[in-house]
């Protein structure tokens, strides 16, 4: 056997290896049923914008988003993960966090992997920065949805854990079945969606917890891969349609816990939403990439807390954290204890008609 | 002035390759460990520094022929100084380095980061050492056999400093000293830096922020110190398992919180908290104890079997991210368990959840853990909070009703501000039951064993997706395809050693280095299954990792030595190898102790040393043979220590890789036979 020959039989071989490989790993294409996007732009060359959030991915044939779950197959975006929820629970509301909004009740919380952005902090990043194939869903239609909210029960069902806005399709048509079946329902969102396809969704949404991760577009860019102001746009667009909203913000060391930080957060919350716009403070523990962070410390939280009270918010709460009050719901006129809450739980609640039973202060929300 | 001479040879044929293995073994250690910290604790970071190691080194042996002047012996001592300010600086580079792939501190590293930070922390000091062999090889050129002398000292110096390393840990541990223990820190951003300290199973840190002091264990967050509501809740669920439990262990849970969170709610139990590293009990501040709680350091096993049948065993460790993790999840020890506490005892183990969120990885890590108590065990119940717990029981005390739960709850009056009766409403809501119940039967995979670690690669599966690659489906789907996996990965295996020979087959005869290249693999994979089975049969790791490097290089050495003083054929070590591998695969199911196994890796080095003294005998004399020899033992130990001791082990079974040892000695053996044996070149 000359050189040469030696030559190409080796070439050969390392050519062949990676292939038997890809062929005794490739298991057999999965039929799935593809749902059309909306809030898309044709573009030339087989191309699609998605203008349903603001990274606004211009994609090619075969591309799929930043979301990984809408993806443009010959010149048309579809979803790939409509009627495919992977995490179904029936939580208490007070997990939302939604404080103000008919407590005590059960929700039907549901999530399709994907999301888009990647928090290197994020709680759910099993489901939440999966591609749809590497992940085992459920195959429920709206209907079996609403169907199994009824059966269980739920006051209302939620659309939460990943990003909803990446299931936009399924989320909107979940809650237009729901609200027709009177079963409210509720958005736990990082509020990275544009405004059209917001307020067509804002039609069938009666509560919402948006999540503003910080208040500087350097965190948002350093820490989530997103911008700050979509995020507020939201939040005004979500008031703006009558929407019951409350606001999260989880508090990491080192990365959103300026003291000044907090208290702009909390100003602008009061102006632009208003003071009596309920907002949490969440403690971080570290999970997905950040990872090398401790814990929020407690009393960075009670700070915050305090902060945001002396802002002008009316109510105020830490999260994610067993305390004394924390998680209490207080009376802003008379001060006065009005809902106890240990974690989940929803002790005596004194509110007489949303109104305070000692002065009388109607205390916001729909309860 | 011909005393000079001597000495001067003496110096440069002897004591360089020395200083050279010296140098190696302790920069390589002290290395990989401040890797694994910086990159996210993540084991595989060990086999990607190792092979890039031995990538690296053979291309500066490679490349020592491009460097005329380093050829002259009065260079070498430079080259050596160089190579220990390398080792120095390298450690320097590792933070900024992983900083630029990061924007923020203390994020883990994506894979292909992690993999590119250490390619380029390690590149220089490879480079010089890999370029220092040859150049010690040249030095020593007046001597008989130059390669097999320098071979010989070099390992000596490999053995002197791991040796080094395992007395003086204190000496060779950076964090002990300021300067890099300042530039550390930045990591643990916005927290100041208590202290660090490294012992028996890796480094742990304590910083410390607006009164909150958070330990690190490897870099990675384990726990926070005082109030802590995860721990509340996975304390109270676990006493909830069982009636009334006044003799409690916990294996692990100190750094967690759920010792203090199971010790504030059992007052009148006795308590036996064990961990492993006994530095743990230095540094976590164990007076806020009361008087029931016995700590105890040591080995599980051997800690468990000296105290009286226990009613409630708790197993509160990180998820199975080693082979010596994953010794605790498996059916053996939950055999163990029921045989030392007898049938009025529940076991509790606790493994990563997700709240009905649960991915393909951690529903298949739960189902490996599930099978080997369900082999155990007659009842196993799965608590399926935020961490998961599985209560394994020969009674029918573990229950998944929230109603018993809650009744429990209050009779021994372990409710608090978190873990109450909603929350148990919440995590045993019939729905969520259902689904994760169902989600965790349904995952593909082993029962974890102890030489069958599928919850180690589950946990490997999970991990790599977290840092942004998971594994292919190719790579999942191979356990169910070992022959394929054989038959392709022992062609390549050959067609590398073929290759090697090919290449060097003008510096070297083919047969010789073919032959090295498998003898060096097999010697490796076969080092690195003693080192699995003494993880998962001894339970100790981390001190020994160096003393296994000192008694396989003593082996080398002393084979290497005998090699040039008797003449035998070189077939004869490598059938030896080959036996010793198939004697091994008898006995691996059953512990020889941590003697046994030392002794077991000084006998692979020995025959390692015995049969590449041999094939390196007739080398000659000729420019760069040294290379040559060089790139073939590191390419043999670098590709089949990745192929057959860390890839194998994970996906199939410890067993597959000490075969795989064998065939590779087979394969030695078949290349000394029958590849050209003629003069180099010819």
């Amino acid at each position: 056997m000359n050189r040469v020959t030696r030559l190409i039989l080796v070439a050969l071989i390392l050519l062949l290896t990676p292939a038997l490989f890809y062929l005794a790993g490739r298991s057999p294409d999965e039929v799935s049923l593809l749902r059309k996007a909306e809030y898309t732009v044709s573009l030339p060359g087989n191309k699609v914008r998605c203008e349903l959030c603001p990274h606004f991915c211009t994609l090619s044939d075969g591309q799929t988003g930043i979301c990984k779950v809408r993806r443009n197959i010959k010149g048309t975006l579809y979803s790939l993960v409509y009627g495919q929820p992977v995490a179904l629970n029936n939580d208490p509301v007070e997990k939302k966090p939604l404080f103000h909004f008919r407590p005590g009740t059960k929700t039907l919380s549901l999530a399709t992997a994907g999301c888009n952005l990647n928090c290197n902090f994020c709680q759910n990043w099993e489901i939440s920065q999966a591609t749809p194939d590497s992940v085992t869903p459920y195959d429920m239609t709206p209907a079996q949805v609403v169907a199994l909210a009824k059966k269980n029960g739920s006051d209302s069902i939620s659309f939460t854990y990943t990003e909803p806005a990446v299931f936009f399709e399924y989320m909107r048509d979940i809650a237009k079945l729901a609200h027709e079946k009177r079963i409210k329902t509720i958005l736990v969102s990082c509020g990275y969606i544009n405004e059209k396809p917001l307020f067509e969704l804002a039609k069938y949404i009666d509560a919402a917890n948006i999540d503003l991760k910080g208040f500087r577009d350097e965190f948002y860019r350093d820490y989530t891969t997103g911008r700050l102001q979509p995020v507020l746009d939201t939040l005004r667009d979500l008031k703006t349609a009558g929407v019951f909203l409350e606001v999260t913000n989880l508090v990491i060391p080192g990365a959103n816990d300026d003291p000044e930080e907090t208290r702009k957060l909390a100003r602008w919350v009061k102006e632009n939403l208003g003071a009596d716009t309920p907002l949490h403070f969440s403690r971080f523990f570290p999970k997905y990439k950040l990872t090398a962070r401790a814990p929020t410390p407690p009393a960075k939280l009670a700070a915050a807390r305090v902060a945001a009270l002396k802002e002008g918010l009316k109510f105020v709460y830490v999260g994610n954290i067993a305390t004394e009050e924390g998680e209490d719901t207080f009376c802003p006129k008379c001060k006065k204890r009005l809902i106890e809450r240990d974690g989940f739980a929803v002790g005596e609640n004194r509110l007489k008609e949303g109104k305070c039973p000692f002065c009388g202060e109607k205390i916001h929300g729909r309860w | 002035m011909a005393g000079g001479e001597v000495s001067g040879k003496l110096g440069r044929s002897i004591l360089f390759p020395f200083l050279l293995g010296l140098l190696t073994a302790l920069t390589q250690t002290i290395l990989i460990r401040e890797l694994m910290i910086a990159t996210g604790a993540f084991e595989l970071v060990v086999a990607v520094a190792l092979s890039l190691w031995m990538l690296f080194t053979g291309i500066g042996s490679i490349s020592f022929r491009f460097f005329p002047f380093l050829q002259r012996g009065k260079v070498l001592p430079f080259l050596l100084i160089a190579l220990s300010l390398a080792a120095v600086g390298q450690l320097f580079l590792i933070a900024p380095l992983a900083a630029s792939f990061s924007p923020v501190a203390g994020m883990a590293l994506s894979i292909p980061a992690m993999v590119a930070v250490a390619a380029l922390v390690i590149i220089p000091g490879c480079i010089l050492g890999g370029l220092a062999f040859p150049a010690c090889v040249e030095a020593a050129r007046d001597r008989r056999e130059p390669t097999g002398a320098v071979y010989l000292m070099e390992s000596g110096g490999m053995a002197a400093g791991a040796l080094l390393f395992y007395l003086f840990l204190d000496l060779f541990s950076p964090v002990n000293y300021p300067v890099y223990r300042d530039h550390y820190a930045a990591r643990y951003f916005p927290d100041t830096l208590l202290f660090s300290r490294d012992g028996r199973y890796g480094r742990l840190d304590a910083t410390e922020r607006e009164g909150q002091r958070a330990y690190f264990r490897n870099g990675q967050a384990a726990g926070v110190a005082g109030e802590n509501r995860p721990a509340e809740e996975f304390a109270g669920l676990v006493l909830t398992q069982h009636p009334a439990p006044h003799r409690i262990a916990v294996i692990g849970g100190l750094l967690s919180g759920s010792a203090v969170a199971l010790a504030a709610r059992m007052p009148h139990a006795t308590i036996t908290v064990i961990e492993q590293e006994p530095m743990l009990f230095e540094i976590y501040p164990t007076d806020i104890f009361g008087k029931n709680v016995i700590l105890r350091s040591g080995e599980p096993v051997a800690v468990m079997t000296a105290l009286p049948p226990q009613e409630l065993i708790i197993i509160d460790l990180p998820d199975p991210s080693s082979v010596m993790l994953s010794r605790f999840f498996s059916r053996e020890f939950f055999h163990f368990l029921r045989e030392h506490n007898g049938p009025g005892a529940v076991i509790v183990v606790g493994l990563s959840g997700g709240r009905g969120m649960l991915a393909p990885e951690t529903a298949a890590l739960n189902r490996s853990v599930q099978k080997a108590l369900q082999e155990v065990f007659r009842e196993v119940v799965l608590v399926p909070a935020d961490h998961h717990l599985w209560a394994a029981a020969d009674n029918d005390f573990p229950t998944a009703d929230p109603a018993v739960v809650i009744e429990r709850m209050e009779r021994n009056r372990l409710n608090g501000t978190w873990f109450n009766g909603a929350l148990v409403q919440d995590i045993f809501e019939p729905m969520r039951r259902q689904l994760t119940t169902a989600a965790v039967k349904r995952a593909a995979t082993r029962e974890n064993r102890l030489l069958t670690p599928a919850a180690y690669f589950e946990t490997l599966r999970h991990t790599a997706r977290r840092l942004g690659a998971p594994l292919p489906a190719v790579i999942t789907a191979l356990p169910a395809r070992p022959l394929f996996f054989f038959l392709i990965t022992g062609a390549f295996a050959t067609l590398c050693a073929a290759g090697i020979a090919f290449f060097f087959r003008r510096r070297m005869a083919p047969a010789q280095s073919g032959a090295i290249f498998c003898v060096s693999g097999s010697a490796f994979v076969l080092q690195l299954a003693l080192m699995t089975l003494l993880q998962v049969q001894v339970g100790q790791i981390y001190h020994f990792i160096a003393l296994f490097t000192v008694s396989f290089m003593l082996g080398t050495t002393a084979g290497v030595s005998v090699s040039r003083m008797i003449s035998y054929s070189s077939l004869l070590p490598i059938a030896a190898l080959a036996l010793l591998a198939t004697a091994l695969l008898w006995v691996a199911d059953r512990s020889l102790g941590a003697t046994g196994y030392v002794a077991l890796d000084l006998i692979v080095g020995l025959l390692g040393g015995l049969s590449i003294g041999n094939l390196t005998r007739n080398y000659g004399k000729e420019r760069s043979s040294g290379t040559a020899f060089y790139v073939a033992d590191l390419a043999g130990a670098a590709l089949c220590g990745l192929l057959f001791g860390a890839a194998i082990l994970p996906l199939y079974d410890l067993r597959s890789s000490i075969a795989a040892a064998g065939v590779l000695a087979l394969i030695g053996m078949f290349a000394a036979l029958v590849m050209p044996r003629g003069q180099p070149g010819r």
